[in-house]
């Protein structure tokens, strides 16, 4: 029964090819502007997302607990090989990237300025914030040795450059008054000018000499292999961890900000969507009032030789499910090309969009997302108001008077 | 002639037409609203980056900005600003120690800039004394020397409140450090955290004697009575200041005028979208109306009507069909953003993401009148730009044939 209930709706759709393409092209339409416009918007947030992680934070970071609120050194803790493999054992971990990060005073000739010093790991701080690639003079930090890396604003307000000696002053772990020359290995460029003018990042071990702490950081930066599990990981990693007086923060945490405008970008990129639906909405509407009207006799000959109404309502709704398929299908193979080659190979924006991106510190890139979470999502949405519009012919049809619908 | 029959056409079929209407109307409601969401957040981030900020148009010593060093004065700082209040459109001018130092407290620290300042000018240029709310103290109120006003961010990073002691270091401009205990006298709270994170404000007179001399003027700050008047402005002072860096807000914050053009060109991409869909709805009704009436078609030029006739006829249905669709939009946006307006979309369930960037929680649309006469050409634009393909296939027919569809 069913299959001829296919037959039927199959031969009805294809009896008026102009009519039926019509109506697919705005099927076609609402499903190719909606999977672009969403796709860009998801890549373009989960770039920003993955800069905010590789720019310093990493997915998740322990601290001791209130270290964030109050980023004071006494806030640190003791890293030792229990600890690492403690966070090993979870095995969504991939890279661990620990710091000693303290306030301190930097001083060449007559010239002192307030500095954030970041003693770090030399070759997993590379592997998360590609910290080498910012090097514009001089090296990179090696494993060993006191050379320090000193951001360009900041070196040029002192006046030093590579093979200068600065002199650093600050307060240590516990009070320790903190004092110590380094030779400036390298020079860093960094586009947001409040990192330029403020940073200098020396070895975790040359830090932790210099600020009495032996041994302590004030946080591990956590990546992900698989950042969609952050929340059991971060659930993982508090239950191993209990009674150990650690914060445990995922980056969103961390960027309160930046998470709550993506927020509302989101808010913003629902409505454009949901505008576009409700344009193409009526669009389809109008062919289908069309539709109904030209076949208006028809129907009328089909029930007075005794089709039942629902049978013939069902044809009907059928009619539109395969037309409405016809259309996603057609939109899917427009649209998917486009979003996977761009996926590939990101957009290179221009003009004063791209400088404004620079100057926050971001390429001025906009990949597309390829994700089957939206693309489903919005296949869904479209068939949904396709069924919608089916109220209106399967009303007629109920309402239909067979005595008017044949003089018609 | 052809302009009331193209204007009844519309009204044989009502549903038909009422669709393609609303469908316009309906999308461009949602559009201009966005539009004017968009507008009026980056207004209002400009409105009070100016006003609590920088000002229309600040001066420097041509070296002091690359660095803040504080020895790069301006010289007869306060002639200089005779002579700018004198020029035409000034509304005021104030002039300031620039520093930049490290302030603390018992728990914590943090670098700031300091500006010393004459509080009585200063309430002329800036705002920033309306961002203290009440139970927040006030701006320079107390009559105890060393007060020190300081923002919302900062006061909770060193974990100070009203009457708090706080320690600000600095180099003055003869190199030396200088340091000076100062009492929290009020804590502001603008919608950018990044600025009440790093500005903090005393009086220049207490400045001045903490370090036994005049620490100078680094910076001269000018409102003007409104942003238009800046080109003029600027262009006469830099004729009449030839040695001194003169610089408009666009200029200081770059990041505020880029996200003026950026918004901007985001604005037509959204309405570029919004309108590409519009017309493809628009150029499928039409494409269907004149299939349907194909037979009426024929029977028109068989009885003699010629084709331009017919193909304006068509033209003219759609871009009918178009303009009431967009004028009904456009004039219930203008009512629906108007009465936005007066009271405002309170955001300030997720205010703390838009004030990191520096945007109010609360919104007032606003869209601006020249973008109202693009959308206007933008709408004839699609009009016309849909009439042809089904004005064109109404061309086409050939009346012999077309008599015999039915």
């Amino acid at each position: 029964m069913m299959t001829n209930y296919f037959k039927l709706a199959w031969r009805n759709i294809w009896r008026n090819k102009r009519r039926t393409l019509l109506t697919a092209a705005s099927i076609f339409l609402a499903v190719f502007l909606a999977l672009i416009v969403r796709s860009v918007q998801t890549g373009w947030f989960d770039y920003l997302i993955d800069v905010t992680i590789h720019s310093y934070i990493g997915h998740v970071q322990i601290h001791k607990n209130g270290y964030w609120d109050d980023r004071d050194i006494n806030n640190s803790i003791e890293l030792n090989d229990s600890l690492v493999k403690l966070i090993r054992l979870n095995k969504n971990i991939e890279k661990m990237v620990p710091r000693l990060e303290y306030f301190a005073l930097a001083s060449y000739g007559k010239q002192t300025k307030g500095v954030n010093l970041t003693g770090t790991d030399p070759v997993k701080e590379d592997s998360l914030t590609h910290l080498s690639s910012k090097v514009i003079k001089g090296r990179y930090l090696d494993n060993s040795g006191n050379g320090i890396l000193v951001s360009e604003g900041l070196a040029t307000f002192l006046g030093i450059t590579t093979g200068d000696t600065l002199v650093l002053i600050g307060q240590g772990f516990h009070g320790v008054s903190a004092a110590g020359k380094y030779p400036v290995a390298g020079l860093l460029h960094f586009s947001v000018p409040q990192l330029d003018n403020q940073m200098v990042y020396m070895n975790l071990a040359t830090a932790q000499e210099f600020f009495s702490a032996e041994n302590r950081i004030t946080s591990l930066s956590l990546t992900l292999k698989n950042p969609d599990e952050i929340n059991a990981t971060v659930a993982d990693l508090k239950a191993r961890t209990t009674g150990k007086d650690f914060e445990i923060m995922k980056w969103s945490e961390i960027m309160l900000e930046v998470e709550q405008q993506l927020k509302i970008k989101t808010a913003g990129g629902s409505i454009i969507i949901a505008i576009l639906y409700i344009i193409v909405g009526f669009g389809i509407f109008g062919t289908v009032i069309m539709m109904t009207n030209e076949r208006f006799k028809e129907f009328g000959v089909v029930v007075s030789v005794g089709m039942q109404k629902t049978r013939l309502a069902m044809i009907l709704v059928l009619e539109m499910i395969l037309i409405g398929l016809t259309g996603i299908i057609a939109g899917l193979v427009g649209a998917m090309p486009i979003i996977i080659y761009f996926n590939l190979y990101p957009l290179h924006i221009w003009g004063g969009m791209a400088k404004a991106f620079v100057s926050f510190g971001i390429e001025p890139l906009i990949p597309m997302a390829l994700k089957p979470g939206f693309i489903l999502s919005n296949v869904i949405a479209v068939l949904l108001i396709v069924l919608l519009t089916c109220i209106y012919p399967v009303r007629k049809i109920f309402k239909l008077r067979v005595v008017e619908a044949l003089h018609k | 002639m052809i302009f009331k029959i193209a204007f009844k056409n519309i009204w044989r079929n009502k549903v038909r037409s009422l669709i393609v209407i609303i469908a316009i109307m309906l999308g461009l409601i949602g559009g201009i609203f966005t539009v004017s969401v968009i507008t009026g957040m980056v207004e209002q981030k400009i409105r009070t980056g100016i006003n609590n900020e920088v000002s229309h148009i600040q001066v420097h010593h041509p070296k002091f900005l690359r660095n803040y060093e504080p020895q790069y004065l301006i010289p007869h700082a306060d002639s200089i600003a005779g002579i700018i209040t004198k020029m035409q459109g000034v509304k005021a001018v104030c002039v300031r120690t620039r520093l930049t130092g490290m302030i603390a407290s018992p728990n914590s620290s943090s670098g700031v800039q300091i500006a010393g300042v004459y509080p009585e000018k200063e309430k002329k240029i800036s705002s920033l004394y309306k961002a203290i709310p009440d139970s927040n103290g006030g701006y320079f109120t107390g009559s105890r020397k060393n007060e020190i006003v300081i923002g919302r961010k900062l006061a909770d990073k060193l974990k100070v409140r009203l009457r708090s002691k706080v320690v600000i270091r600095f180099q003055d401009p003869g190199g030396d450090l200088d340091e000076g205990a100062f009492t929290v006298n009020g804590i502001f709270q603008t919608s950018n955290t990044a600025f009440d994170e790093i500005n903090v404000f005393v009086r220049k007179a207490d400045l001045d004697k903490l370090t036994g001399v005049d620490n100078g003027i680094q910076e001269i700050a000018v409102l003007l009575d409104d942003n238009d008047l800046i080109p003029a402005t600027e262009a006469l002072m830099k004729s009449k200041l030839k040695d001194l860096d003169i610089q408009s807000w666009m200029e200081i914050r770059p990041d505020m005028s880029m996200i003026t053009s950026a918004i901007a060109i985001e604005v037509y991409v959204l309405l570029g979208i919004i309108l590409f869909a519009l017309a493809f709805g628009i150029v499928n009704t039409m494409l269907m109306i004149v299939f349907e009436r194909t037979h009426e078609l024929g029977m028109l030029m068989a009885v003699g009507m010629s084709k331009i006739r017919v193909f304006s006829m068509i033209m003219m249905e759609t871009i009918f069909l178009t303009l009431i669709g967009g004028i009904i939009g456009i004039v219930v946006s203008i009512v629906v953003i108007a009465l936005l307006q007066r009271h405002g979309i309170d955001l300030s369930y997720v205010s703390k993401g838009m004030s990191a960037v520096g945007f109010d929680s609360k919104i007032y649309p606003f869209i601006k009148r020249e973008f109202y006469i693009h959308l206007c050409i933008m709408i004839l634009g699609t009009g016309i730009l849909s009439a042809i393909m089904p004005a064109r296939k109404a061309l086409k027919l050939k009346p012999v044939e077309a008599i015999r569809v039915e």
